[in-house]
């Protein structure tokens, strides 16, 4: 267990956050498309040596989740991305749930699968390197309707049993729960699904005996949906989002490493900007950093377009790109 | 339609209760006070005039289940039919290698099929014998004349049916001993797959196991979970769910600390079931029966194991389900029909029929017969038949006890069989 604590402490180090890096093949397909970039396992090979691979990266990024195909992949050197990462001081990570699926009894919702073969995949990949694991749930809202309860409490019954056999293997397993931003429900909405679902989630863990000194957390912001008419300024953000996170994440996670679930990069950096800064002002126990995927690489990928002649410069926008969100977790009394 | 709130989360040891003016206790959803026991199932959070409104919203289970209900209604009704009861040959490959090893036989993909086309020719076993469930390898394989496992049973009237989980796990955060059930991931696409072969109902087990520690709520909790989700995901596949929460005899508690326990284990499985919108009409149980602990002192009365049992049944099983299949767990052929046949005698309010899904209490005397010779083939379907017929009068209250042969002189019971 202290070996575990130790593994979440280092993830949420102050002043640094953790890079979102395992889009499954399916997802990096529009994305790269795009872009005019084939989409193969050597073009998402070479991109992911793009990331890893910058100087200085481990100043601002503690922790990396990778897919599981990146996981057995090398550099052009011939070293694993695994040990390249670790050699750094980035601790590596797995996502290991096997997607969605729609959840009998409602009306497309979904469920994430995956605990089938959990066991076997943890104590695979511990071997292999990794130190911890991220498993999605995903919840809509849809016209107003929040996600049924049965989608939740299924959800969180998986979350709870996905963390239980991580933590057997000495994985830390990271809590995600992601609201997402598609809809038009307004910031009051979303504070109270979220509630529903952390509480339900954190519920669950305690009755799985999870060790919660041992997990990482990684919710969404508190945000109106994207279409939604008005959008709230980030101190609201800040306030709903803290508040939310008040009443439902114990105080015993050792720290929450916010998702940035479709927001640009500029907002994600802005919301996280303000947060801490709230963050200062009101008594809260956790650590307070970032876990992003698309809001750390998007202008990267941009920049690059699977050029080689554009990776040095793809990689200046990323490390930029990841300066400026450890700064903004920076959270330290001013 | 009725609209009703409840909270979702579990509202034990929460002390902070708020009473409403008749200091009766509510539960609060969101900032609004609900009557208990009432069962929400999503809420339409409404902001105008810059103030959310709770509405709540009708369910969301329903649909999906539709599209099979009446087939499925049927095809339990059929099974559970009087005088009728379950075939278990759903060994996986390494049980049934243990029982052919028993008669001297070698575990061979052409013994496995010859043993199971010896049990799926048998003729007039449809007189007894509503359905039978197969191991995946069985369902997609073929007499020696080509004809499918699935037409040799159907030629002899009985229904084929599938296990369909993947075995047992340890259970994270349980005790030791305790397990939950795998096969959720992907279940749908393979019922869907089965019942395109031809089958047309499915069997999942949970394992329970009774010590001074156990079973867990979490356990409890954790199986009865997966049952509903198995049930209602081969339910809208047009399978018909065996649901299998078994109690292993394996302990010394007495009969009344396995009814304690049971009756329990039942309340949590038919609640997920409502929370998972099961067709209870399209399902059935397959329960072990109240009995005490293998190692228990006291010894009881296969009356006392009746009445346990009905008093159990009666208590924790909705009357919409058409049969309960008792599974035979370590008893000897001739104990299961006669327990079974007493509990059958006495007069009872349940209304579902108390039968058998027996798989060792029907196949001992076979396989002892047959011993892998050709020659023993009718012998051993002689053998198979009595033991049905044995049941099939159980099930109806008038098996005489004795009147059929059995070469199953000992009980099954192995402590801490593992499957």
């Amino acid at each position: 267990m202290d070996e575990l604590k130790k593994i979440a402490d280092y993830m949420v180090t102050p002043g640094k956050g953790i890079l979102a890096s395992d889009e499954p093949p399916e997802l990096l397909e529009s994305k790269f498309q795009q872009l005019g970039i084939a989409n193969n396992e050597e073009t998402r090979r070479t991109y992911r040596e793009l990331l890893y691979g910058t100087q200085g990266l481990e100043q601002y990024i503690s922790a990396a989740i990778l897919h599981r195909e990146t996981f057995e992949q090398k550099d052009s050197t011939g070293k694993r991305f695994v040990d390249l990462l670790s050699e750094k001081g980035i601790l590596p990570g797995i996502t290991v749930d096997q997607g969605f699926d729609i959840l009998p009894g409602t009306a497309q919702e979904t469920w994430t699968l995956g605990l089938d073969s959990l066991s076997t995949q943890c104590a695979s990949y511990q071997k292999k390197g990794a130190k911890f694991t991220k498993w999605r749930p995903a919840f809509r809202i849809v016209d107003d309707i929040s996600p049924s309860s049965i989608a939740i409490r299924t959800n969180a019954e998986m979350v709870g049993c996905y963390a239980a056999i991580c933590q057997q293997y000495g994985l830390v397993p990271i809590i995600e729960s992601d609201v997402l931003l598609e809809g038009s429900y307004s910031i009051e909405t979303c504070a109270k699904v979220s509630k529903m679902v952390l509480d339900e989630i954190y519920s669950s863990l305690k009755r799985h005996h999870v060790n919660l000194q041992g997990v990482v957390a990684k919710p969404n912001m508190i945000l109106a949906g994207m279409s939604a008419k008005s959008k709230p300024d980030p101190s609201t953000v800040a306030k709903y989002t803290l508040d939310t996170l008040l009443d439902s994440v114990p105080a015993s996670v050792p720290g929450i490493a916010f998702l940035s679930g479709g927001q640009t990069e500029q907002e994600a950096t802005t919301h996280l900007e303000a947060i801490n800064k709230q963050a200062r002002l009101t008594k809260q126990p956790w650590l307070l950093t970032f876990c992003y995927g698309r809001a750390l690489q998007a202008t990267c990928l941009q920049t690059w377009k699977g050029k080689p002649e554009n990776v040095e410069k793809a990689r200046e926008q990323f490390l930029y790109r990841c300066k400026v969100n450890a700064s903004a977790s920076h959270n330290k009394a001013v | 339609m009725a609209l009703t709130f409840v909270s979702s989360i579990n509202f034990n040891g929460n002390l902070f209760r708020p009473k409403n003016k008749h200091g009766n206790l509510t539960r609060s959803f969101l900032g609004v006070p609900v009557s208990p026991g009432l069962q929400v199932f999503r809420v339409k959070l409404n902001a105008s005039q810059g103030k959310s409104h709770i509405v709540c919203l009708s369910w969301g289970v329903k649909g999906g289940v539709e599209k099979f209900a009446d087939s499925l209604v049927e095809t339990a009704r059929s099974i559970a039919s009087p005088g009728k009861g379950i075939l278990a040959v759903d060994e996986s490959t390494k049980t049934i290698g243990k029982r052919l090893a028993s008669i001297g036989v070698e575990n061979t993909e052409e013994n496995r099929q010859a043993y199971r086309e010896l049990l799926f020719t048998c003729e007039g076993l449809g007189q007894y014998i509503s359905g039978a469930i197969l191991f995946e390898e069985t369902l997609y394989q073929n007499a020696r004349n080509g004809k499918s496992f699935v037409d040799c049973l159907r030629s002899v009237g009985v229904i084929p049916g599938i296990k369909v989980d993947k075995g047992l796990s340890p259970l994270p955060g349980g005790e030791n001993i305790e397990t939950w059930c795998t096969g959720l991931d992907g279940l749908s696409e393979r019922a869907a797959a089965y019942y395109k072969q031809g089958a047309r109902f499915a069997k999942w087990r949970a394992v329970l196991q009774i010590s001074p520690e156990t079973p867990t709520e979490l356990c409890v909790q954790e199986n009865a979970r997966g049952l509903a989700r198995y049930a209602r995901t081969v339910q809208e596949q047009g399978l018909v769910p065996i649901i299998e929460p078994e109690i292993l005899m394996d302990g010394d508690h007495d009969i009344e600390r396995t009814a304690q326990v049971q009756e329990h284990v039942l309340a949590t499985v038919y609640k997920e079931c409502d929370s998972n919108g099961v067709l209870l009409e399209g399902s059935l149980l397959k329960p072990n029966m109240t009995v005490p602990g293998a190692d228990c002192k006291r010894q009881v009365s296969a009356e006392d194991i009746a009445r346990y049992t009905i008093r159990t049944m009666e208590r924790r099983v909705p009357s919409a389900v058409p049969g309960i299949m008792f599974l035979s767990g370590g008893m000897s052929e001739e104990e299961a029909s006669v327990y079974l046949n007493v509990m059958n005698k006495i007069q009872r309010r349940g209304p579902w029929s108390l039968s058998f899904s027996y798989g060792r209490a029907l196949q001992q005397s076979c396989l002892k017969s047959w011993k892998g010779k050709q020659e023993n083939v009718r012998a051993a379907q002689e053998a198979l038949l009595a033991r049905a017929r044995a049941n099939s009068k159980a099930n109806l209250g008038k098996y005489v006890p004795g009147s059929e042969p059995t070469l199953d002189k000992t009980g099954t019971f192995e402590k801490a069989y593992v499957y």
